[in-house]
């Protein structure tokens, strides 16, 4: 993979997104940050996806950034074996986006598995259910923000168990 | 016949870790699944960012005891870009070997754990047991039989010597002979092809659509490789051979492993042979400048995914992993549909997963109210008396 070759990538996505795509970083040879508004984020998604050629979601990884939450969609672009990597920030009161299991169905546990652990809310998901933490754990508390202790984690991981530990 | 959901899962013996799938059935034919995940859900990523870099590097070895190697690889390969700093080439060529012979005991045990599923106890047992010269390899080079700790970040523990080297191409040899054989085996066994053959099919578009990866998505004919496509380590410098099949069905994705293993013992002959001199690792600093790097290593079961973020501390800000299994439970659900349930065993082995279990299976009959409970092994011993009644469809 050439240093010519990331960049026909770059002006690719630059024709496609136009003023739509706000920071638009190569990391290495291979890899490419960009970022989207969420206003857009799925019509312009669904127009990379369409214009490259994209079938390929590696999985969503949420991030607290304690002003906000932060989620970076992991494509991979076979046309030019370039890993495309999609952030798109959203508020942290009340973070939704629109669902992209429809436009690339390998998202679907994804999106869950960021809603379970993070409460971003996918609009028009198909069964946005928790995916990982067990049945008993509150609602609203979501282990991988930042203001949950690992303590506090542990204990609601353990639930139910430990009462029971402790009332035997 | 009124449709029937069957919970099967998720309690889990040994081997496989557990899950827990809910059946729709219609007399005997799966009609629909539905996974339910989260039994073996640790929290390692929340525990990862309260500690270090270092410490991390070890529970994420822990993160799979049967991929270890990959997972270890993943993690080093991410935080090397963001400590901006890269391994000694031999070092990445001992990465390489490390990682093969890996992927070979991963795919040995695999082909055991099949041949049980299908009733074939004879070759599970030769499997494992040649799976046993690979552990006794690994053993020898990294001092450990399981979670080998050879990776750091900034290159490998241990070093491979001309003495190793030599015995590894012995072992080799004898691998490359027996492993032939599993393949005729499989290929002209009556068993296998019975119960392999044309069973839970998944076409090219729906592995590319589910996004399915390694094996499970190379059995159905499209050929894509981490290895390849995303090389890390020194796999742009060994030569090898992506392998697919095009019928997509349980036998494709058993052929698509055994052939794995005939290259990965090439990959090793040639690394062995190539590996160049000089150090085999290099110092890192305690702390990384504030960056965000992403990994992505074949695993033995498909692409294994890192993102490491850093905010400057000694401590990674954010740890994320995705695994292969997860990336194929889509592909899984679309496969399971349209099945016969003596064929879940086979099915649910075919993309090898990492967490599936059937250890208990509880069956409702809603027409009737009824409940009763199956263990996977006695889901097993039906799916053989089925056979042996139904013989071959």
């Amino acid at each position: 993979m050439s240093k010519s070759e990331t960049s026909s990538v770059e002006d690719a996505i630059k024709r496609i997104l136009g003023d739509h795509v706000s920071t638009l970083q190569a990391v290495s040879p291979r890899y490419i940050f960009l970022e989207l508004k969420p206003e857009n984020f799925k019509y312009d998604l669904k127009r990379l996806i369409d214009e490259l050629g994209i079938w390929h979601i590696s999985t969503i990884s949420g991030v607290d950034l304690k002003d906000s939450i932060e989620l970076i969609y992991h494509l991979w672009c076979d046309r030019y074996s370039v890993g495309i990597f999609i952030r798109v920030k959203l508020p942290r009161d009340d973070p939704k986006i629109e669902s992209i299991s429809d436009i690339l169905p390998g998202a679907v546990l994804y999106e869950r598995e960021v809603y379970d652990l993070l409460g971003v809310r996918f609009l028009g998901h198909p069964a946005l259910e928790r995916l990982l933490l067990p049945e008993d754990w509150p609602d609203g508390v979501y282990p991988l923000r930042k203001d949950v202790s690992l303590e506090e984690a542990r204990k609601f991981m353990l639930g139910k168990r430990a009462k029971r530990n402790a009332g035997s | 016949m009124p449709v029937v959901e069957i919970p099967v899962g998720p309690q889990h013996p040994a081997l496989k870790e557990p899950i827990r799938f809910i059946f729709q059935l219609d007399g005997e034919i799966v009609v629909g699944a539905e996974p339910r995940l989260g039994y073996a859900h640790r929290g390692i990523e929340k525990l990862a960012e309260h500690r270090t870099y270092v410490q991390a590097l070890y529970l994420s070895e822990r993160i799979c005891g049967i991929c270890s190697v990959a997972h270890t690889t993943c993690y080093v390969e991410t935080a090397e870009r963001v400590f901006n700093v890269e391994a000694p080439p031999r070092a990445k060529y001992i990465r390489v070997i490390v990682s093969e012979l890996n992927r070979i005991h991963s795919h040995l045990l695999w082909l055991g754990i099949l041949a049980h599923e299908v009733g074939f106890d004879t070759l599970f047992m030769y499997t494992w047991r040649d799976r046993e010269m690979v552990l006794d390899l690994l053993e020898m080079i990294t001092g450990n039989r399981v979670l080998y700790a050879i990776n750091m970040i900034g290159g490998v523990r241990h070093d491979i010597t001309p003495e190793m080297a030599d015995k590894a191409r012995k072992v080799m040899d004898y691998l490359e002979e027996r492993t032939k054989y599993y393949k005729r085996v499989v290929e002209e066994d009556p068993v296998f092809n019975n119960r392999l053959a044309e069973v839970g099919i998944l076409s090219p578009s729906d592995a590319r659509r589910l996004c399915a990866v390694g094996p499970t998505i190379r059995g159905s004919g499209v050929k894509t490789d981490i290895r390849r496509d995303d090389p890390y380590s020194a796999y742009d410098e060994v030569p090898f051979n992506v392998i697919t099949y095009d019928e997509g069905d349980a036998l494709a994705k058993t052929l698509v492993r055994i052939d794995e293993i005939l290259e990965s013992i090439n990959m090793i002959r040639y690394a062995l042979d190539h590996m160049p001199g000089g150090e085999i690792s290099v110092r890192v600093p305690m702390r990384p400048p504030p960056g965000e790097a992403v990994g992505r290593v074949e695993a033995p079961r498909g692409e294994l995914f890192y993102y490491i973020k850093s905010d400057g501390t000694m401590r990674p800000y954010r740890f994320k992993v995705r695994t292969p299994t997860l990336a194929n439970i889509p592909a899984l659900c679309r496969m399971l549909e349209g099945i016969f349930v003596a064929d879940i065993p086979v099915v649910v082995a075919s993309i090898d997963p990492c967490i599936a279990c059937m250890d208990r299976v509880l069956l409702i009959d809603k027409s009737r109210g009824k409940k009763w409970v199956w263990t996977k092994e006695e889901l097993r011993r039906y799916s053989l008396k089925w056979y042996e009644e139904h013989g071959r469809r």
